[in-house]
């Protein structure tokens, strides 16, 4: 039975699987938030000289290597 | 509105019993004269702006609004008191130290590939988790300007409440102060209570709440007597 299902395989693909869902709500979540950003400044306009929008584009660039590393690497 | 206690008062009765009041007699009393005036609107309204506590407390930024009208200044922006954001800051350093034990126990059944996988997800849902509390602790704000009070508050990052209460309505300005840590890094609750049906306004775990209350009354106190 193990030499028809190999368990470590299946482990990997399921590894894969949950990594590439994480990270694609990852990078919807991020690119929600630097959108959400946009509304929260016009609320509310703080002098932070750019660094918040900077922050959000981290996040949005994380976001990528994610998807790329988990559909590509994994 | 009666101001029921002043810490500034205090203060300078510990300055003239401590200093020689032969030599700096003339500059306690203008001290005095001045401390006393300081939260009269006109001492208010001209008075250099001012940066405390991680901008938890702005007194006249240098900050716009939504909904902001020509004439209309705003006299103090506030925030949480610092030390009320400790919890996030401590589970954040605690989290950033956790996957070093977990990449030890598992590296016999895992792979290298999958080793520094978990480790970027681990760190890409950290930064995330810290970048929510700092756009909730900079974007949770009280706002008092010259015509109203403005309580902004994101219960989640996507769900954003604002109150307005007008400075002509307030009633009742309440503070609290609970708990020894408060109470030593002097924050707490301010209750703004407004007449009729207009919504009362309540700011959280604000740094200085005498000082915030004494400026709301002296602002609401120009309308009571206009």
């Amino acid at each position: 039975m193990t030499d028809i299902i190999n368990i470590h395989g299946v482990a990997e693909i399921i590894i894969k699987i949950s990594a590439i869902l994480i990270s694609l709500f990852y990078l919807i979540f991020a690119f929600v938030i630097s959108k959400h950003l946009k509304s929260l400044k016009k609320t509310i306009d703080i002098n932070d000289k750019g660094w918040l929008y900077l922050v959000s584009y981290i996040q949005l660039m994380i976001g990528i290597i994610l998807v790329t590393y988990s559909l590509f690497v994994l | 509105m009666p101001i029921l206690f002043d810490s500034n008062k205090s203060k300078e009765e510990k300055k003239k019993h401590g200093e020689d009041q032969s030599n700096h007699k003339d500059n306690d009393q203008q001290e005095t004269a001045s401390t006393d005036n300081e939260y009269d609107l006109d001492t208010l309204l001209y008075s250099p702006s001012k940066h405390k506590l991680f901008h938890s407390f702005c007194f006249k930024p240098h900050t716009k609004f939504e909904g902001q009208k020509k004439d209309e200044q705003v006299i103090l922006v506030l925030r949480y008191h610092p030390i009320s954001q400790l919890p996030w800051v401590i589970t954040t350093l605690i989290l950033a130290m956790t996957p070093m034990p977990l990449v030890l126990i598992f590296r016999q059944q895992l792979n290298f590939t999958q080793i520094l996988g978990i480790i970027l997800f681990w760190y890409a849902l950290l930064f995330s988790f810290a970048f929510i509390n700092i756009i909730n602790y900079l974007f949770n704000v009280g706002i008092v300007t010259t015509d109203r009070i403005l309580d902004v508050d994101l219960q989640n990052i996507l769900y954003k409440e604002v109150n307005i209460a007008l400075l002509n309505k307030v009633e009742d300005v309440t503070t609290t102060t609970t708990g020894f840590i408060a109470s030593y890094f002097d924050f707490g609750y301010v209750h703004i209570q407004t007449a009729g049906t207009e919504i009362n306004i309540e700011f959280t775990n604000i740094p200085m709440p005498t000082e915030v209350a004494k400026i709301i009354n002296e602002l609401s106190k120009r309308y009571s007597t206009a």
